[in-house]
């Protein structure tokens, strides 16, 4: 019989001044050398779970335990958390408050040192950490100057230092695009696999673990749901759907087959090669027919110009080299690429937060050089990607009205603007209430409301969907959409690539401070070399559309597995 | 890296430096003597590449504070306690209180006081890693907590300058204007800016202490030396040049006189 990394018995957990259980009657075995994944809804209790092998709850983060947790064959109630740490290793969440040092080898040599390593050993422990996280060269880098991506590869390299023989990640890829994502993923593969490391991530994205995770742990409301192979569990939509999990999109067309006698639930694809091949078992010969209708666009007004515009930050780095389009009314932009190429830094222009060195903007006629944020608040809003740094009133009400006091609206005009926009997503009952005693999702809201009481034409949104779980996900695109479609011109940075196949009507691709492809979704997700280059990969659906060689591009599974299934049912009409 | 000779001294040589202003900053009353220790401290600092400007910056917001403390002072000192006749000059009177020369003397010390400490402190936190301070702690066996705290105020510098960045950015991207000219409606336009600032900063303080525990600081109670940063012989010409110019500053004002209101 394997051995267990951790054994968790009857576990119930409630935080110090909370009467909730956030983790309820647990058991769990964590088998040795595999490689398990946690997932479930924001609040499910998979941060908690994470951080209770090594002791930091409940020794550092205060609340009552009941049952018992054995981790590496220790007892960790009854060691501190500098001795479960050395042998369970824990990459925490915000990857910026787990840099102390300096230099990026002088964090990394933080764990091994406090454990009184020999010096020459710490160094070669720093050479391998890095080497595993791909930062091989980055030893004498200031931490300060790393991007977001190196600092959570940091983190982990930090953690792998100490040589840990169990490693738990607590959503290591939250701030990453799909390479970087990737990047992590084959980390931790090769930890587990070469280096027999157990291996624990709690994740929200769906697509890597399926293919890469030994196990998977569902948490809902407190308790252990589900476990078991991933692939069982993704072929299983209804559950997928019910614990709050986003479901891979091929499955849903799988799923659509499934649910009309086509195909047995087993044969449900979770990869873009299955799907592949099972569609062309299940139209045997045929061909499929899919030309989708592209609205016509017709005479729109300009709302943004940029011409030539070059940015830098100091002397000698460009992030943007000669960027030139247009954004006109009705446009939905998902603007993507790589981090750190420049889509943010392009983003800010729009308002003014960031002024060109060389080029212009015009955004609604005027020049951004002439105006302050402040000053184009009518014509554009920015809602910036973590909530919590916009929000600061004492009321909803009050932090939603802040915007409107400059334009120095009537009293009772502003009441009627705030409550409109209140309605419309939906914090009408909460508009008393402190921002900071919400949910996430929520909170986020007030921020977008915030900016929306405003009215802008246009609406810059930075990575709305990052760090959130699937029910955010959904929730905060459907609000996107009915902005859109009640007139607002939308512009969105964003990773997830089926987000974009899903919502967007344009797609700019950046690399390196330059456009690479501008163009409907169906044709820039057509260039692949376009692509490439700017390290994005295509959205399962997409990708399937074309090896199946669709004439127009299937966007959504809706849209392929409608095409699908009218081909297979007229066929099996035809050979009654 | 471009480092500069005050970066490649040893932590002892900067903390005994540093104390060595400490008393040269309160041996002279008058503002003359301060006025040339803190020009003397600026030229030496310079090659530290400080962020002069920023500090300048900071410092002009505090204006409002350091009139008052000019104002007060010139009102409120106490006549007899100069030993100069010179000094107990009175300059104007406000209503029934009279200001003195003196008084004005001792306002202006303490902001001189004020901004040679704040360079002092600047300077000693640009140019020491973390990792020296804390291993000086540990060689004169602090308890590691109070480590914890240092290293989690130090490295707390540039991340909330970071996140305070993020934070104004997003603020004005609201319509915040911060541009208002004006002390009180000034300090006002920054209540938005420092409210999501400390409820962050409570927040990332808790979890950067976790963090550190979680990588076993506190683990024993020493921790390997990376590097082997033993005084060297600039660091005792250094320590040499600091106590005989404190020294003699004793002299100055002991012996000679100088300095007193």
């Amino acid at each position: 019989m394997a051995n267990n990394a951790i054994e968790i018995k009857d576990l119930s957990f409630t935080y110090k001044n909370s009467d909730v259980e956030v983790l309820k009657d647990v058991d769990l075995s964590i088998e040795e050398g595999k490689f398990t994944v946690i997932m479930g809804r924001t609040g499910a209790g998979k941060t908690t779970l994470a951080m209770l092998p090594n002791g930091i709850i409940p020794q550092l983060v205060e609340g009552t335990v009941k049952g018992t947790i054995i981790a590496a064959g220790k007892d960790s109630s009854k060691y501190r958390v500098q001795t479960m740490a050395r042998e369970i290793g824990l990459v925490l969440q915000d990857p910026e408050t787990q840099i102390f040092g300096r230099t990026v080898d002088e964090d990394t040599a933080f764990g091994p040192r406090n454990y009184l390593v020999p010096r020459d050993e710490i160094k070669e422990r720093i050479k391998s950490a890095l080497n595993k996280v791909r930062l091989d060269g980055y030893e004498k880098r200031q931490t300060s100057q790393l991007s977001g991506g190196e600092k959570q590869r940091l983190a982990i390299a930090g953690i792998l230092a100490m040589d840990p023989s169990i490693i738990i990640l607590d959503e290591p890829t939250s701030e990453l695009d799909p390479i970087g994502r990737e990047e992590i993923y084959s980390t931790m593969v090769s930890l587990q696999k070469d280096q027999k490391k157990t291996v624990v991530a709690v994740e929200h994205s769906s697509q890597e673990i399926s293919e890469k995770a030994d196990n998977i742990v569902v948490l809902s409301d407190a308790h252990v749901v589900w476990q078991g192979c991933p692939n069982d569990f993704f072929r299983e939509l209804d559950l997928v759907e019910k614990y709050g999990i986003k479901p891979l999109p091929v499955s849903k067309v799988g799923w659509e087959l499934y649910k009309k006698g086509f195909i047995p639930k087993e044969e449900i694809p979770l990869s873009v090669d299955d799907a592949y091949a099972l569609v062309v078992r299940l139209l045997d010969g045929r061909k499929l027919e899919f030309s989708p209708v592209e609205a016509p666009k017709g005479e729109r007004e300009k709302l943004i110009e940029v011409s030539d515009v070059h940015y830098k930050y100091d002397k000698s780095k460009e992030a943007l080299k000669g960027i030139s389009f247009d954004i006109y009314e009705g446009d939905y932009v998902a603007l993507i690429g790589q981090n750190g190429a420049g889509k943010t830094t392009l983003a800010k222009h729009f308002n003014s937060l960031f002024k060109p060195t060389s080029g212009r903007i015009l955004v609604c006629g005027k020049d951004t050089k002439n105006e302050e944020p402040n000053t184009l608040a009518e014509q554009i809003g920015y809602v910036f990607q973590n909530p919590d740094n916009q929000i600061f009133s004492t009321s909803v009400y009050k932090e939603m009205e802040y915007g409107l006091k400059a334009l120095k609206l009537s009293e009772e005009e502003m009441s009627k603007r705030i409550h409109e926009i209140a309605r419309l997503l939906g914090i009408e009952k909460v508009l008393d209430e402190h921002p900071f005693s919400l949910g996430k999702g929520e909170r986020q809201r007030v921020a977008v409301a915030s900016i929306l009481v405003l009215k802008p034409k246009i609406l810059v949104v930075d990575e709305p969907t990052t760090g959130q779980d699937w029910d955010g996900i959904q929730n905060m695109m459907k609000l996107i959409d009915e902005l859109h479609a009640n007139g607002t011109t939308i512009v969105m940075i964003t990773h997830d690539m089926d987000v974009v196949a899903t919502h967007a009507n344009r797609v700019i691709v950046m690399a390196k401070g330059s456009i690479v492809a501008d163009g409907s979704v169906r044709d820039v997700f057509k260039q692949e070399k376009a692509l490439k280059d700017a390290y994005v990969a295509r959205p399962q659906i997409p990708e399937l559309s074309e090896r199946l060689g669709l004439q127009g591009m299937a966007l959504t599974a809706q849209e392929l597995g409608g095409a699908l299934i009218a081909s297979l049912e007229a066929s099996r009409e035809a050979s009654r | 890296m471009n480092e500069s000779y005050i970066h490649r001294l040893n932590v002892v040589t900067k903390l005994f430096l540093f104390l060595c202003i400490i008393v040269a900053v309160f041996l002279f009353n008058h503002p003359l003597p301060n006025l040339v220790l803190a020009v003397v401290l600026l030229a030496f600092v310079l090659p530290a590449k400080l962020n002069l400007k920023g500090m300048f910056a900071t410092l002009s917001g505090l204006r409002v504070i350091i009139i008052l403390i000019v104002a007060m002072s010139m009102f409120t000192a106490q006549a007899s306690a100069f030993k100069n006749e010179s000094s107990k000059q009175v300059l104007f009177v406000l209503w029934k209180w009279p200001a003195t020369l003196g008084g004005l003397y001792q306002g202006l010390t303490f902001t001189l006081r004020i901004f040679i400490m704040v360079l002092a402190t600047c300077t000693f936190t640009i140019t020491t890693p973390i990792d020296d301070l804390l291993s000086f702690l540990n060689r004169v066996h602090a308890p590691y907590e109070l480590s914890i705290v240092v290293a989690t105020a130090i490295s707390f510098v540039p991340t909330l300058m970071n996140k305070k960045d993020m934070i104004f950015q997003a603020q004005r991207a609201r319509g915040a204007g911060i541009n208002d000219k004006g002390g009180i409606r000034q300090l006002i336009a920054y209540i938005p800016i420092m409210v999501p600032l400390v409820t962050n900063s409570i927040l990332m303080a808790d979890n950067l202490s976790i963090s550190m525990t979680n990588r076993g600081y506190g683990a024993n109670k020493s921790w390997t030396d990376m590097i082997d940063k033993h005084a060297e012989a600039k660091d005792y010409i250094v320590m040499f040049f600091g106590l005989v110019f404190t020294a003699g500053l004793f002299v100055v004002r002991y012996v000679f006189h100088v300095g007193a209101i």
